[in-house]
């Protein structure tokens, strides 16, 4: 491992996670670290157990063996509290089915500051705050999902993950259901609050060149083993294993299809 | 939510219905009270203008009784399909909140309870508790709690699947709280709908139990035992037995109607007129393409039956053995102008077009099957939704070449176990006794363009063919296409919404936004990131890359593209350009030839103008 994932005070610690559903191992000795402020990469193919991972963090799945350390606290097998549950908080990649679509958007982001009554008067500036930090206007609580674009979707379940101020997010393909013009504005607002927030993010992708714009380190796993971790440069410049090249070598870049070994 | 309820004439004819039965409910016992209960003498009379329903034993009028039962039936209805509504739902949202396991075993005693017909039950609960309105009212009402119980968790479970469920649970929600804010308001239209229908059951089955006695009981009359009552000289004298009869078929009827009408409203597929065709401006053929063009669609419109143009008026040609971009967003129409080009658009969408053609198949016409499922090949984004999964591969394969090919099934066959190894899928003898989900996505996407070749194309279509797979697996694919067009020359159409995947095997690339054509160019230039439009150039500026530089953010596009009903007089993209000027908003662009592409756009004649000022 760099000295990158190692550095620093760890918000996220996954050690030697194993995860499986019956005969069926689908996480291996997984170890990984993602120090505050820092964005790790999750690349992976379908069945590479990237997806796992990020439910196993959450507490939807329970580990075989391992531990999950979330700022120094093991929550592996510690049944979770509320307040726990909300230190880790999860945007979905679909943007057309993860808000409530019989509430505003102000009532969704209500929920997310007090999921106990949810009062949209009481929060009122706080609900404005959390739009203008995803660059949407204030008037926009009145509104109903069905009224917004595919990216302003995912920027208020940006903005909702926000409102928790969790110690880590967790972003799950954010923008494979989007088009490109689209996963620009979600990349871009991501960017900008990385920079202003300092957050802390476990960013999932099969995209390669979206992991790129994102991430300050990237991990790649294979069939649910982690075959590299390294900065962002270094593996994008000079991968070491040969999965990790097969799949940069696979990207269509804008040039001609190059023959993969 | 109602606002969302399209008014359809059945659910207005019902209401009607409804509210006309419920009038009669409060002020009949005033009109017909007391004609109902006198007795008279004239027994057992025949319908007449006095007596339209005639009378019955006692020589009471059976018409006003009939109207005065319509209070107490009423009543008796809305209490049981209260308490099946409250009790069922209760029920269903109680075994949904209370966990995995409640929820299993709730589900099986719902499942035995809904086998149980409501009468039968009824009746034992009768024979414990003894005959009266009460009864019947608790016991139907028990009886068609199952429904609603079965419905709210079944719909309760799809909607829990949801991600905003699994978000709000994250953010430390209590079950009911989620129940409350989250899946009930989400589910309530289909239990609007059962309840309608809840209320016809229920006045079918209550009328039921009075006729066989075991319902209400003398002196208190529903329409059920009116009908019993007047059962008795059914042969000589129908009207005392008819006349009930009509008014329990009326008010079902109501209710069935009002059912159908919610259900058709809440369901917006359901209303979508089928068969309508909307008057289209003939296109003028003019051929305008090249001649040795295999492929040519001449200003081609893909119309919804309202007239709104999903794909306006598009032209463009493939060459024999080239492959053909066809990039855009979503609803910018590319897949719509490709399925077109097969004759394979959804019912209510028509294709219009001054030409059509693949090879000598004009597609204006009405080309033969069998030779659009031979010369057109079809590649489709999902494998596994591409071959039936109840049938194994062999016969899906050959199907086309022994339908439509006149080949024996034995050479299909060896025909199709060269085509798979071509294709690179493993064990290719072995697969043809194989069924779709035996295979990895990869293979059946290799399995479905062997498949697609089988008939040798003139043109393939690919839509999206590797958006569901791995990248690596898309890099194979894609090659697997561009070895297809080098071997045996078979000309591609490529849709697909990645810039990155049209670079990589296609000749010359066609970018479609809102439906038009924005500029053609060849490919050389789309790698170079050399475009003319300025859609182009803003779509390949806000893809990311593996060289692209890191530091900036990626350039977005601000706004989004029009919906295809208000798409603008002049540039559909002129409201999200950084260069449009009135001109823009005023008037249509036309693509016109420029350096080595074609361009729909203004702003490169100003250039020209501005060069002209200068010089």
């Amino acid at each position: 491992m760099t000295d990158a994932t190692t550095a620093g005070n760890a918000v996220l610690e996954v050690r030697d996670l194993d995860v499986a559903f019956g005969r069926h191992h689908v996480l291996k000795q997984v170890s990984l670290t993602v120090p505050q402020g820092r964005t790790l990469g999750l690349v992976g193919e379908s069945g590479s157990g990237k997806s796992t991972l990020a439910k196993a963090v959450v507490g939807l799945v329970k580990p075989v063996g391992g531990r999950i350390l979330l700022d120094g606290v093991d929550l592996t097998h510690t049944r979770r509290t509320v307040a726990v549950r909300r230190r880790v908080q999860m945007i979905p990649q679909d943007p057309y089915s993860s808000l409530n679509p019989r509430m505003t958007i102000g009532e969704t982001l209500a929920e997310a500051l007090d999921p106990r009554r949810a009062s949209v008067k009481k929060h009122r500036p706080e609900i404005e705050a959390l739009l203008n930090r995803v660059a949407l206007d204030g008037e926009a609580a009145a509104r109903y999902p069905q009224e917004f674009s595919g990216g302003q979707r995912q920027r208020i379940a940006v903005a909702r993950a926000l409102a928790v101020r969790p110690a880590l997010i967790i972003a799950d393909e954010v923008t494979s259901a989007l088009d490109t013009s689209v996963q620009a504005e979600v990349l871009g607002v991501l960017r900008e609050l990385r920079r202003e927030l300092d957050l802390t993010m476990l960013f999932i992708s099969h995209d390669l060149a979206v992991v790129r714009h994102v991430c300050d380190e990237v991990a790649v796993l294979q069939h649910g083993e982690l075959v590299e971790v390294a900065a962002r440069d270094e593996l994008f410049t000079a991968p070491r294993h040969p999965y990790t090249r097969l799949l940069l070598d696979s990207v269509p870049d804008g040039g001609p299809l190059r023959t993969v070994a | 939510m109602m606002q969302q309820l399209r008014r359809s004439p059945a659910l207005m004819l019902g209401l009607a219905g409804l509210a006309l039965f419920v009038v009669l409910g409060i002020i009949a016992p005033y009109i017909w009270g007391d004609r109902a209960e006198t007795l008279t003498d004239q027994t057992h009379l025949a319908a007449s203008a006095e007596h339209w329903f005639g009378t019955d034993a006692l020589g009471r009028d059976i018409f006003a009784r009939t109207m005065v039962a319509t209070r107490l039936t009423l009543l008796m209805c809305l209490a049981t399909t209260a308490i099946a509504a409250v009790g069922g739902i209760g029920f269903g949202a109680a075994i949904w909140v209370a966990g995995p396991r409640v929820r299993a075993l709730g589900q099986r005693v719902i499942d035995v309870l809904i086998s149980y017909p409501s009468v039968i039950f009824a009746l034992v609960m009768v024979a414990v508790l003894g005959p009266g309105v009460g009864t019947s009212i608790v016991a139907i009402g028990l009886a068609t709690c199952p429904a609603f119980a079965r419905l709210t968790t079944n719909l309760a479970a799809s909607i829990a699947g949801r991600d905003f469920v699994s978000t709000a649970r994250l953010l430390g929600v209590s079950p009911a709280r989620l129940l409350r804010r989250h899946i009930l308001p989400n589910i309530a239209e289909p239990l609007l709908v059962l309840l309608s229908v809840a209320f016809t059951i229920s006045l079918k089955a209550l009328s039921g139990l009075s006729f066989l006695g075991v319902g209400v009981q003398a002196p208190d009359y529903d329409w059920g035992s009116v009908l019993n009552k007047g059962l008795e000289g059914i042969y000589l004298n129908p009207w005392p037995a008819l006349g009930p009869s009509l008014v329990i078929i009326l008010a079902g009827l109501a209710g069935g109607l009002i059912g159908d009408g919610l259900a058709a409203a809440v369901n917006p597929a359901a209303g979508r007129r089928r068969g309508y065709r909307a008057k289209v401006e003939a296109v003028t053929a003019v051929p305008s393409y090249d001649e040795d063009a295999l492929a040519v669609a001449d200003r081609l419109s893909v119309v919804l039956p309202d007239g709104t143009r999903l794909v306006d008026e598009v032209s463009f040609a493939i060459k024999p053995g080239e492959v053909l971009g066809l990039v855009g967003e979503s609803g910018s129409g590319k897949s719509l102008t490709a399925m077109a080009l097969a004759k394979l658009l959804p019912d209510d969408l028509r294709a219009v077009a001054g030409t059509l053609k693949v090879g000598d198949l004009d597609l204006n016409g009405k080309p033969p099957a069998s030779r659009l499922a031979t010369e057109i090949g079809i590649v489709y984004q999902d494998p596994s939704a591409s071959f039936n999964p109840t049938l194994k591969l062999g016969g899906q394969l050959t199907e086309a070449l022994r339908t439509h090919g006149r080949t024996s099934k034995k050479a299909a066959a060896r025909q199709a176990v060269d085509q798979l190894a071509a294709a690179r899928v493993t064990l290719p003898e072995q697969r043809l006794k194989q069924y779709p989900h035996e295979l990895s996505g990869g293979m059946r996407q290799r399995a479905m363009i062997a498949s697609a070749l089988l008939t040798s194309p003139k043109l393939l279509i690919a839509d999206e063919p590797t958006t569901a797979l791995d990248v690596t697996v898309q890099a194979e694919v894609l090659g697997l296409l561009r070895e297809a067009n080098e071997r045996d020359g078979t000309a591609i159409l490529l849709i697909s919404h990645d810039v990155g995947v049209i670079s990589a095997i296609c000749d010359r690339v066609v970018v479609m936004y809102a439906g038009r054509i924005v500029e053609t160019l060849p490919i050389e230039r789309l790698r170079a990131g050399d475009a003319d439009h300025p859609y182009t150039q803003a779509l390949l500026a806000a893809t990311p890359t593996l060289h692209s530089p890191v530091d900036e953010p990626l350039s977005s596009i601000p706004g989004r593209p029009p919906h295809p009903a208000s798409r603008p007089a002049g540039c559909a993209f002129a409201p999200r350009c950084p260069l449009a000027r009135q001109q823009c908003h005023d008037e249509l662009p036309l693509l016109a030839v420029h350096g080595t592409g074609a361009t729909a756009c203004h702003a490169l004649t100003w250039d020209k103008q501005d060069e002209e000022v200068v010089a």
